[in-house]
């Protein structure tokens, strides 16, 4: 018997996804043809472009689909000069060429003052971006994306949004909240891995397209389109359940008082921030969370450190030491996040999973 | 049902842990492989690569291959502290380090030992070339059955309450039939060649390595056995006692380098018959025999190595205060050098301990 905690690293695919996947495979052909079969399926593509549009409450040409949230995030930055960042962004945005940091403090928020005040000491606002993520992947922590926006529409600058974690968590209003660009991904929510968007509000918008080719896009993803992962992330999107996914916060706080309840000394990251119904982040003492993580996928537990690199070495948690906490502290933390189909018995499970652990690492 | 019995197996990614893994899953254990990062490659490319190294990958490759799981721990803090700190500042005060012995004391022995304990496994086990046997009812340790991979003196520092924990399943295989076995298990590096150097230094060049630290590369005097000097040297780091390259000073005679002095940042050299010596002080013992040792002085008749490819020599070790010792040899060695273990045997080659040359 396995436990999947790991929704925030890739979402398992709805039975209907993989249908309606499965019945465009038989239908070969280019949305890029004029024949039948090609028109066929540009309409698809369509259809998913609504959906998502659907989802995220934009117009149907804000979508530009992409291969998934990295392209979508080196999209959005690529055309700027100076892009103002979080410092605890993914790697896509924190790799990016001319980038300054804002901090964020203990509870998890970018400090807004410091965005503020580098704004203000640029003179030249041309070719000047901020980009902030909607809710940390790690701690599950949401930005105040509201308040970024303000400031950042006193000083004229577009702001971009990493919204990886929130879409389908959270019921964002892109066109109401005034977000100019939003990054989405189909895996997260349910969808197949190989598709994701870049959200733009207006054209006017530096966007250099990364890729050249044939225009498709609307010249910013040149490139046949990948239409089976694009039309299962128009599925998953689609069905997406809103009522159910704001329940998980119900299931989240039940394992998080489960865990605390346990003796094992377990904290939770940013417990009175502002968070994601689906995630947290859990410090438990005594014990490397690389350790932790091999121990408890040995006794069938999927969780992540929440910064695993494709070799699948465990680093200490960026984050939290970004967010001020000791690097102790920061080597021993392990993120768990749920999804539909998890409920409450695994959290007794993983109590049960972490006690025997912690035994036989002399903790306990 | 009966459960597996767990056990952990270090895997390089280097064809002796990868047919060591292989054996045990032949067994019938329940195999976890585990793989240390032990340092990071710097690459020709600039960008600092998240987890460096072929040899993860293979590791990696032979687990899949095997199937069983394989998991990588990031223990570089760690290995920068215990084993090449330590390297760097052995050669700062001019000793001869052997990196192996710490990592393995420090490394693999202690810290992947509390994780394989707590990961629930009954064995930790390497692919080192060293038997486990019982001699009246008591695990002890002792040299490969082919003696030309025996990696026994790199061992010495196993602690005694550890070896119950400890399983090396190629102790008694030669290099020819671990090589057949990783064919038969179709290890995918079966025929990958074998590590010499020093892991973390690239291209063996300890030199290069070392120059990138502070407290090298400072001249000094090549002094003779009567303290005159008679040459100049580029810094103590370049000479191991026993050298003969890269003295730069010429006399009829073939020159050795025969001590090296950290206070006057000096070497002293001199003739093949000035590096011979009988007696030798070494400090933080360690013991595998039997435990009565510890109470008596002297142990006699001891099979004594002073570097890793040594035929041993019989000798005394006399035991002093704080895990110090003397040895006295029963012949004359040559180029007993500082910073390197001298390890001790009894006549049925069962490894007894060491401690390190002072």
């Amino acid at each position: 018997m396995r436990y999947y905690l790991d929704y925030n690293a890739s979402a398992p695919m709805d039975e209907r996804v993989k249908s309606y996947v499965k019945e465009i495979m038989d239908m070969h052909g280019n949305p890029s043809s004029i024949h039948t079969k090609g028109r066929k399926l540009k309409d698809l593509l369509e259809i998913s472009r609504q959906r998502i549009a659907l989802l995220t409450k934009c117009n149907q040409k804000n979508v530009i689909f992409t291969s998934g949230a990295t392209e979508a995030n080196n999209l959005a930055l690529n055309g700027y000069k100076k892009k103002i960042v979080s410092i605890i962004e993914h790697e896509s945005i924190k790799k990016q060429k001319n980038t300054i940091t804002i901090d964020v403090n203990k509870e998890g928020y970018i400090d807004l003052v410091m965005l503020e005040n580098i704004l203000q000491s640029i003179n030249k606002k041309e070719g000047v971006i901020v980009s902030v993520m909607f809710a940390n992947n790690e701690t599950g922590i949401i930005q105040p994306i509201e308040k970024i926006i303000k400031i950042t529409k006193i000083y004229q600058v577009p702001f971009h949004t990493d919204a990886v974690q929130a879409v389908g968590r959270l019921n964002i209003n892109f066109l109401k909240l005034g977000i100019d660009m939003m990054t989405i991904s189909s895996h997260k929510i349910g969808g197949p891995s190989g598709a994701g968007a870049l959200i733009v509000n207006s054209k006017k918008h530096i966007l250099k397209p990364l890729l050249l080719g044939g225009d498709q896009e609307d010249s910013l993803r040149s490139g046949t389109e990948p239409l089976l992962a694009i039309a299962g992330f128009g599925q998953a999107a689609e069905l997406l359940d809103m009522k159910k996914i704001e329940k998980l916060k119900a299931l989240r706080m039940a394992f998080e008082k489960k865990l605390k309840k346990a003796k094992l000394g377990i904290q939770i990251i940013g417990e009175n921030s502002n968070r994601l119904p689906n995630t947290f982040l859990m410090y438990t003492p005594g014990i490397k969370a690389e350790d932790l993580l091999i121990a408890l996928d040995l006794e069938g537990f999927d969780v992540s450190t929440g910064s695993a690199c494709s070799s699948g070495k465990a680093e200490p948690s960026m984050v939290l030491k970004r967010m001020g906490y000791p690097k102790k502290m920061a080597s021993g933390v392990i993120r768990i996040s749920l999804g539909l189909y998890n409920d409450i018995s695994e959290a007794d499970m993983l109590v049960n999973a972490l006690k025997k652990i912690l035994k036989r690492f002399g903790k306990i | 049902m009966t459960k597996k019995k767990k056990v952990v197996v270090a895997m390089s990614g280097g064809v002796d842990s990868s047919v060591a893994a292989g054996i045990l899953k032949e067994k019938g254990y329940d195999v976890i492989g585990i793989t240390l990062q032990l340092y990071t490659v710097k690459q020709e490319i600039k960008t600092k690569t998240c987890c460096s190294g072929i040899d993860i990958y293979d590791a990696k490759e032979v687990a899949r291959k095997l199937d069983i799981p394989h998991y990588v721990l990031n223990y570089q803090e760690n290995f920068k502290k215990t084993v090449i700190d330590n390297f760097i500042n052995s050669y700062r005060n001019g000793e001869t380090p052997i990196p192996c012995v710490q990592c393995n004391q420090h490394i693999k022995f202690d810290d992947l030992l509390i994780t394989a304990k707590g990961l629930g496994a009954e064995f930790l086990a390497t692919g080192h070339y060293i038997r486990k046997k019982k001699v009246n009812n008591i695990d002890g340790l002792f040299k490969a059955k082919d003696e030309s991979k025996d990696q026994s003196y790199f061992l010495f520092q196993i602690l005694e309450k550890d070896l119950d924990y400890l399983y090396f399943p190629l102790g008694d295989l030669s290099k020819e039939e671990t090589r057949l076995l990783a064919k038969k298990y179709e290890i995918p590096v079966a025929n990958k060649p074998e590590s010499q150097d020093i892991c973390f230094i690239p291209y063996g060049n300890y030199r290069k390595f070392l120059s990138k630290y502070k407290g090298f590369k400072k001249p000094g005097n090549i002094l003779d056995t009567k303290n005159n000097i008679i040459g100049k040297h580029e810094g103590i780091e370049n000479y191991t006692v026993g050298q003969r390259k890269h003295i730069n000073v010429s006399i009829n005679e073939p020159l050795y380098v025969v001590k090296i002095n950290k206070e006057n940042n000096s070497i002293v050299v001199g003739k093949k018959d000035s590096l011979k010596s009988k007696q030798i002080k070494i400090h933080q013992i360690n013991w595998l025999g039997k435990k009565s040792f510890l109470k008596n002085k002297v142990y006699k008749n001891l099979y004594i190595k002073v570097r890793a490819r040594q035929k041993p020599i019989k000798g005394t070790l006399e035991l002093l205060e704080n895990k110090e010792g003397k040895v006295l040899l029963d012949d004359y060695t040559y180029a007993v050098s500082k910073g390197q273990g001298c390890v001790f045997y009894d006549n049925q080659d069962q490894l007894l301990g060491g401690g390190w040359i002072k």
